[in-house]
């Protein structure tokens, strides 16, 4: 893989040195392309995307970056810190967490203003990512003032105000309206065909086949069940079902009671 | 038993207060955001010329300029939208109540020797008012609520994170000013979260408990509220991290002068100078 961004081998991390949260991961990432990590509640999604950006490191195996290793070291070069930040941006789960700011305004050119990007190119972004997300009428208000969309959109805003080529999300469609969420996949789509690599931890199967070309399934041991092309997985209901991504769904049609395998592919009305 | 176990139903009325506390410091942080006259003025300005406004009130030793600058005062609040009734509450009920405290004994002969005002018999004794003493308290009154009013305006036409930014032109550190700015804008997260603990408990025990029962889970509550605000600093410090933060914060400032500001500033110097001319006139 000529674009090769990310380079896992045989990654290993537990929380506390005692609950292990990733049991030898192994993953390719190159430039440009969208990837779901998809897997069952605590099966290790959120801890594998701090490693990817850089906020948490290995106990064992290796993460490479660009070719370089990503470790300690490596982000105390402040140089390559800078760089590191600047190109690689995470949007976590909890929107509290990303917005920690008094004004919405102050959280969007938290990151910019960090990287010392140029105040012209940072005001032109800024602007652009208001507008496209629709959250000009959010900027003077406190986050705590926001419903739970707001604040994703916000959230994702913090981090496309930075710009970066790789965009890290997690689980952002989780407990939200489907029109929300159909905005924020939009997004999604958007950054990705602007040629960003999109790499998505979720456990939502009905929004996986638009935000990923290719998927990684986190199996309940902390391992990699199976990576693929997302049509391909889906269609197999026994990995599906082995890792906690469908289950049986019973209910009723007219007199009968009507029991099939759920995948939430789809959202029910 | 149900009544005397509402009676020691601390957990719900402290909770209450403390939620109402903050509803009432959210609401009033509304008034910022209406566009009149303090509101409009540059938030830096605003702060100096009203440090200055209350140095003034407490080096003014005539009560006809105290009155006047609490009366400006007052104009200020109603061309700046603020609802007077609110206003007047908000500064009249709690806080004079204290300095009458101090400023009571000082009516009296035994602590403003002088010329007898009034003389009256309590508890068998004679106390007198002296004229000296009740010019005194007097002054000190006014002194307080002008002064008090003053800050309070300045508190309610101003956004909470715009006073924190103008700490910096006081030569307060960033990190400073941005760890209160954040401590702002958490507080009423773990507030939330206080308020559902309480549903959620309400919800299985009710509202009748025994206050020891009571006590033993508000500070069960306190333990894992505590738990999960050093959970909360170590994820929003990886948040900070994660967009460049690098130990040494950069941030925004966009605050602009007008001509207004300028005028405005002119117009408190020349007051505070009058006033204090006042004071050797």
């Amino acid at each position: 893989m000529d674009d090769l961004i990310f380079r896992l081998r045989a990654v290993r991390f537990s929380y506390l040195n005692k609950y292990p949260a990733l049991c030898g991961i192994d993953m390719d990432i190159a430039g440009g392309q969208k990837i779901a990590i998809l897997g069952a509640n605590g099966s290790g999604k959120s801890t594998l995307l701090q490693l990817l950006d850089g906020l948490i490191f290995p106990d064992a195996g290796s993460v490479e970056i660009f070719g370089r290793f990503l470790d300690e070291a490596a982000l105390n070069d402040a140089d390559f810190s800078g760089r590191f930040r600047s190109r690689v941006g995470l949007v976590f789960q909890n929107p509290d967490i990303q917005l920690f700011c008094s004004t919405v305004k102050e959280d969007i050119l938290f990151g910019p203003l960090q990287l010392g990007l140029d105040r012209v190119k940072m005001k032109k972004r800024v602007d652009e990512v208001i507008a496209s997300l629709g959250i000009g009428d959010l900027l003077e208000r406190s986050p705590h003032q926001l419903s739970v969309g707001e604040k994703r959109k916000v959230s994702i805003a913090t981090v496309l105000a930075i710009d970066p080529d790789i965009l890290l999300l997690d689980e952002p469609t989780a407990g939200l309206d489907p029109q929300t969420s159909r905005h924020i996949m939009d997004i999604i789509i958007e950054a990705n065909e602007k040629g960003k690599t999109v790499v998505t931890a979720t456990h939502d199967l009905h929004i996986v086949e638009e935000i990923a070309d290719l998927a990684y399934i986190l199996s309940r041991e902390k391992k990699i069940a199976r990576s693929g092309p997302v049509e391909e997985l889906l269609k197999d209901e026994e990995l599906l079902r082995s890792n906690n991504l469908m289950h049986i769904h019973k209910h009723r049609h007219k007199d009968a009671v009507h029991i099939h395998p759920h995948q939430h592919l789809e959202h029910h009305i | 038993m149900r009544s005397a176990l509402n009676k020691h139903n601390f957990i719900g009325r402290s909770i209450r207060g403390a939620l109402a506390f903050f509803r009432e410091s959210f609401l009033s942080g509304e008034y910022a955001s209406y566009r009149a006259f303090l509101q409009s003025l540059d938030p830096r300005v605003k702060a100096v010329t009203f440090l200055l406004l209350c140095l003034t009130v407490l080096m003014t030793r005539s009560i006809y300029s105290l009155v006047f600058l609490y009366l400006f005062c007052l104009l200020l609040a109603w061309i700046s939208k603020i609802n007077l009734g609110f206003f007047l509450k908000r500064t009249w009920i709690f806080i004079p109540l204290f300095s009458l405290f101090i400023a009571i004994p000082a009516l009296f002969s035994f602590i403003s020797p002088g010329e007898a005002l009034l003389s009256f018999n309590f508890l068998g004794l004679k106390a007198v008012i002296t004229r000296p003493g009740a010019s005194s308290a007097l002054l000190f009154v006014a002194r307080v609520i002008t002064s008090v009013s003053l800050i309070i305006l300045l508190g309610l036409t101003t956004r909470h994170f715009e006073l924190l930014k103008v700490l910096r032109i006081f030569k307060v550190p960033q990190v400073f000013v941005m760890v209160l700015g954040m401590s702002y804008r958490y507080i009423y997260l773990f507030v939330e979260i206080v308020q559902d603990t309480y549903q959620g408990i309400k919800s299985r025990v009710g509202e009748a408990m025994h206050y020891r029962k009571g006590q033993s889970i508000v500070a069960w509550n306190i333990a894992t509220l505590w738990q999960r605000s050093f959970k909360l600093n170590e994820d929003v410090y990886s948040a900070m991290l994660s967009r460049g933060y690098t130990g040494e914060p950069v941030l925004s400032d966009e605050f602009k002068t007008s001509f207004k500001d300028w005028a405005w500033g002119c117009l408190v110097v020349i007051i505070s100078a009058l006033a204090l001319y006042l004071n050797h006139g």
